[in-house]
């Protein structure tokens, strides 16, 4: 059976960004909460639902216990750890496009090759560009597959518990 | 009594709710609740982070119990707690009789 109540601690669970051993102490101490509430409403003559619902709005919203659950310091931290992994995504996704725009260019350059005249002495041969394109490529897909793994080891950490 | 005024004096709050013995955070909030009738309105989620805070700082001594199909953490005030409390009560004593002097009961 999966009513407000359980809904309300999944949310909180998702989005608890506290070390694994507080988010289990948070959640347990928030289900004893807000089953005693739902409780003491049912005692009062609500329904079920409107119990959980009032249970649900004293407690607070997700985002009000999450933020009073964050030191300031796991705020800061929580600041820096986002700004790091946007870095990381948009380094990622430079070097792609800069991968996708040079096999455009040596697929270009290469296709007219033949009768493109004498190769040009102010530029890299067509192979030392397709190497440093190559480069790239390998480079973003190492970034972009390493922070998609780092995201999902963290949110996993984050919901255990 | 809310937001910021209310928060400067919630560990008073706790302390002073746990004196009459040892209790769990919903019975804590519901004696708070009751008490102040009603005048303290604040999230009841946003009370536990100050349990946790008083715990780690000495002042209550926290333990898990049994509930009924789940976990409940029983919070007691230890010595260091109830000396605390006598210091900020003593303050607290001073401040109020202060405001009620120059501010009095009516405007």
């Amino acid at each position: 059976m999966t009513g407000p109540v359980e809904e309300y601690l999944r949310q909180l669970r998702a989005s608890l960004r506290t070390r694994p051993e507080e988010t289990s102490r948070i959640l347990a101490e928030a289900e004893d909460h807000l089953r005693e509430a739902v409780a003491a409403g049912l005692a009062a003559g609500l329904t079920e639902t409107e119990a959980a619902e009032a249970a649900i709005a004293s407690f607070g919203s997700v985002r009000a216990v999450v933020r009073a659950h964050q030191t300031p310091r796991g705020q800061a931290a929580a600041a820096i750890g986002g700004l790091f992994m946007a870095i990381w995504l948009l380094a990622g996704v430079m070097l792609a496009s800069a991968f996708a725009v040079g096999l455009v260019m040596v697929v270009v350059i290469a296709a007219k090759g033949p009768n493109g005249g004498p190769p040009d002495p102010a530029h890299p041969t067509l192979g030392g560009f397709a190497g440093v394109v190559a480069t790239c490529g390998l480079l973003s897909l190492s970034l972009l597959v390493s922070y998609s793994r780092t995201r999902r080891f963290l949110e996993r950490s984050r919901s255990r518990g | 009594m809310q937001g910021e005024r209310l928060k400067g004096n919630l560990d008073l709050l706790l302390l002073s709710v746990l004196a009459a013995g040892p209790a769990h955070g919903y019975a804590i909030i519901t004696a708070l609740r009751e008490r102040s009738e009603g005048a303290f309105d604040l999230g009841e989620g946003t009370v536990y982070p100050a349990l946790h805070r008083l715990e780690a700082a000495g002042l209550l001594a926290g333990e898990w119990a049994d509930a009924p199909g789940r976990r409940r953490r029983v919070y007691a005030l230890t010595s260091k707690g109830a000396a605390a409390l006598a210091a900020e009560h003593a303050q607290w004593r001073r401040f109020a009789a202060g405001m009620q002097a120059v501010v009095g009961w009516t405007a």
